[in-house]
């Protein structure tokens, strides 16, 4: 029984902490309409981790993490120097060929380690069930020096989701927020998958933002609904031995399939 | 053997299939970047294969068969319905983020299925890499069918189509009924991705689609010329991508999706920089895959073995153990003269050997598993061994979690050795 415990109340401390800064995050991305910046930073953790094994640096070693956060800050980089000046190309486009362009590198790359396929499905779906007290200590730890600096600066990055042309240096702060995207997205691939990772950021986050619009009521609504669709998710897993990470999303997706039907039966009365 | 001869046989099938999944990927592209839905196509691509995985997992339907074909498309309309009906009802997020959170549920309910079912990530990745290698003829000219239909509809209706993706909301001020129109349009890309995603796979899909596209957009805005400069650029790509696989032994699709990525940096590189720095880019690119190509290590290579094609009959499996010498006299006695064995050892190389193996065991013959551990002892290729050992896994039996990236004999693979084996003496009794 203590043994259960103690698996359960990691595995759910880390989530109920991830979850805050996630979703936060998440809710500026879905306001800036950047989903998929989320996935190429997440592709490139993985495909930085898989250049690891390629050198013989173990997977969730210091090695591998620091090969990610390279691979992660390129990318943050390119995703806030890259603005096509052509009207005709959405900024989408450019966010949706990088990610190609990382998932093609990992499966290259795949190609030429052996047993290369079953380390890229790895990177997909996650190794959570091995999470364990240390993981989520750093993790905890350098998610709320994170928090406090977005608090601090808070002003400046909602003013870059709102409207970013009133910032001055705004491709500064727009590497920053990428930046910070990054650094969660290398603490949380190599034990979430990519699939996860994205997941946690993106579906609590788009479920508040089709209720309300103030910050606030949404990180704490999202972050609720997230913790509720998670422990389902985990205990789901854990009972009937269903594979972790696709668990938790399916569960994830439920709630927001839930969310789109309250909200289509019931559309938002003020339209923005 | 002659390179370019040997590239049409291997590579010619493939190309083709590329150049038809141009075609109508190229066009579709142009909607898809107009209306600022980039994502949909990763998406339904997405939904497509969970669509073929479930036929797979509930029904034990092969990729290729009908019932495979109706579960994915069925999938694809049931996201089609709600992606136009979202976009009326849904406010407070974009279209996009729909999309992109149905991505990520569509991907884990892939990998969800796949976690079920016996050799997981090898299907995982195939679903990602595709098989454009191993289009066969009757898949290209289906998904050529498929494209041409799909193309009359999109000739035919081109007016209130291109309405609807240039000024979304000048059409709702004319009373277009858009749901519906979206509905069709989400349809038919449906349709095209059911049958492009079986052939490329996910990624090579995604590339094709807003690559070609988006270099067209750089550099032209009447329609028939992005249409025009999309499909060489697809074609380019594609043609540089097959032979950069061949020649260094990379997967197919991934291959043809960098170098549509290369050749999108070339192309942004020469509206953004001056055109002398952007010349030297492009030279020095064109030099290093060149470079590349020649100081490719050439064992690695398909059918690049001169031993494949030399050796006697027989003598590759003379250091093997002695049950293939009892295998052969059994079935090259007289009441089979066409039997697969004999046909296996006259085979001419390691591609026409795993088609031997296939065809045996598609029709239930005794010795099929038989042929495919000999086969898989003499460790083909990689591109032959996954092929084998995946269709070994598709028969209801216990999985052959095989490492096609390590030789066979390697203690990695002596548990899969040993199920195979135990196959082969079970199929015996």
């Amino acid at each position: 029984m203590s043994e259960t415990l103690r698996f359960f109340s990691a595995q759910i401390s880390l989530l109920a902490v991830v979850l805050v800064l996630h979703t936060y995050i998440g809710l500026h991305v879905i306001r800036r309409t950047l989903i998929f910046s989320d996935l190429v930073l997440d592709q490139l953790a993985a495909f930085g981790a898989l250049v690891g094994i390629g050198l013989a640096v173990g997977y969730g070693t210091p090695g591998s993490y620091l090969l990610s956060l390279v691979a992660v800050l390129i990318g943050a980089v390119a995703l806030a120097v890259i603005k096509p000046r052509k009207k005709g190309i959405p900024r989408e486009a450019v966010i949706g060929i990088l990610y190609a362009m990382a998932l093609v590198a990992s499966l290259l790359l795949g190609d030429k380690l052996s047993g290369g396929a079953s380390y890229v499905t790895k990177t997909l779906s996650g190794a959570m069930l091995w999470v364990s007290w240390p993981i989520v200590m750093v993790t905890a730890g350098v998610y709320v020096i994170l928090l406090v600096f977005h608090w601090v600066y808070r002003a400046k990055f909602i003013a870059l989701a709102d409207d970013g042309r009133g910032l001055e240096r705004a491709r500064r702060w727009d590497f920053l927020f990428f930046a910070t995207q990054g650094i969660i997205t290398v603490l949380i691939v190599p034990v979430a998958g990519v699939l996860l990772a994205y997941a946690l950021l993106m579906i609590p986050a788009a479920i508040a933002a089709m209720f309300t619009r103030r910050w606030g009521v949404a990180l704490i609504l999202g972050w609720s609904v997230g913790m509720v669709a998670c422990v389902s998710g985990v205990c789901l897993s854990f009972y009937r031995d269903l594979p972790y990470g696709p668990t938790l999303i399916l569960c994830l997706g439920a709630a927001f399939v839930i969310a789109v039907a309250i909200r289509t039966a019931a559309p938002l009365a003020s339209r923005t | 053997m002659d390179v370019f001869q040997r590239w049409i046989d291997l590579l010619g099938l493939p190309f083709l299939a590329c150049v038809a999944m141009t075609a109508i990927l190229g066009y579709l592209g142009l909607h898809v970047l107009k209306r600022e839905i980039v994502f949909v196509d990763i998406a339904l691509a997405q939904i497509v294969a969970v669509g073929a995985i479930g036929a797979h997992v509930l029904f034990e339907a092969r990729g290729d068969s009908p019932l495979a074909h109706v579960c994915a498309f069925s999938l694809a309309v049931v996201a089609a319905a709600f992606y136009a009906f979202t976009r009326r009802r849904v406010t407070g997020i974009s279209t996009e983020a729909v999309i992109g959170v149905s991505y990520a549920i569509a991907a884990a309910a892939a990998l969800f299925l796949l976690g079920v079912a016996p050799g997981g990530h090898v299907h995982a990745q195939h679903m990602l890499t595709g098989s454009i290698l191993w289009a066969s003829w009757s898949d290209v000219s289906l998904a050529v069918s498929a494209f041409a239909g799909v193309g009359l509809c999109f000739t035919l209706l081109r007016r209130p189509f291109a309405r609807l993706s240039g000024d979304y909301q000048g059409a709702i001020d004319e009373g277009m009924r858009v749901v519906w129109w979206d509905f069709l349009f989400y349809c038919l890309i449906g349709v095209v991705i059911t049958f492009a995603v079986r052939i490329g796979g996910v990624v090579v899909v995604f590339c094709l689609l807003i690559i070609p596209a988006s270099i067209s957009v750089l550099f032209a805005s009447g329609t028939l010329a992005r249409l025009s400069i999309a499909w060489l650029a697809g074609i380019a790509g594609s043609v540089l991508g097959l032979i950069f696989a061949d020649r260094l032994d990379f997967s197919v699709g991934p291959s043809v999706a960098l170098l549509l990525g290369i050749g999108l940096a070339i192309a942004a590189g020469w509206r953004v920089l001056a055109p002398a720095v952007a010349g030297a880019i492009t030279v020095a690119t064109a030099a290093g895959y060149t470079l590349l190509l020649a100081l490719a290590p050439t064992p690695v290579g398909i059918h690049r073995h001169p031993d494949w094609c030399q050796l006697e009959p027989g003598t590759e499996s003379s250091v093997e153990d002695p049950q293939h010498e009892v295998a052969a006299p059994t079935v090259a006695g007289p009441e089979a003269p066409e039997g697969f064995v004999e046909r296996y050892e006259l085979a001419a190389d390691a591609r026409e050997r795993s088609d031997v193996v296939l065809t045996a065991l598609d029709e239930g013959s005794p010795e099929g598993a038989r042929l495919a551990l000999r086969y898989l002892e003499d460790d083909p290729p990689l591109f032959f061994r996954q092929r084998v050992v995946d269709r070994l896994n598709e028969e209801a039996m216990e999985a052959i979690e095989l490492d096609v990236g390590l030789p066979f004999a390697d203690p990695g693979n002596r548990a899969a050795a040993e199920v195979l084996k135990r196959r082969v003496v079970g199929k015996d009794r």
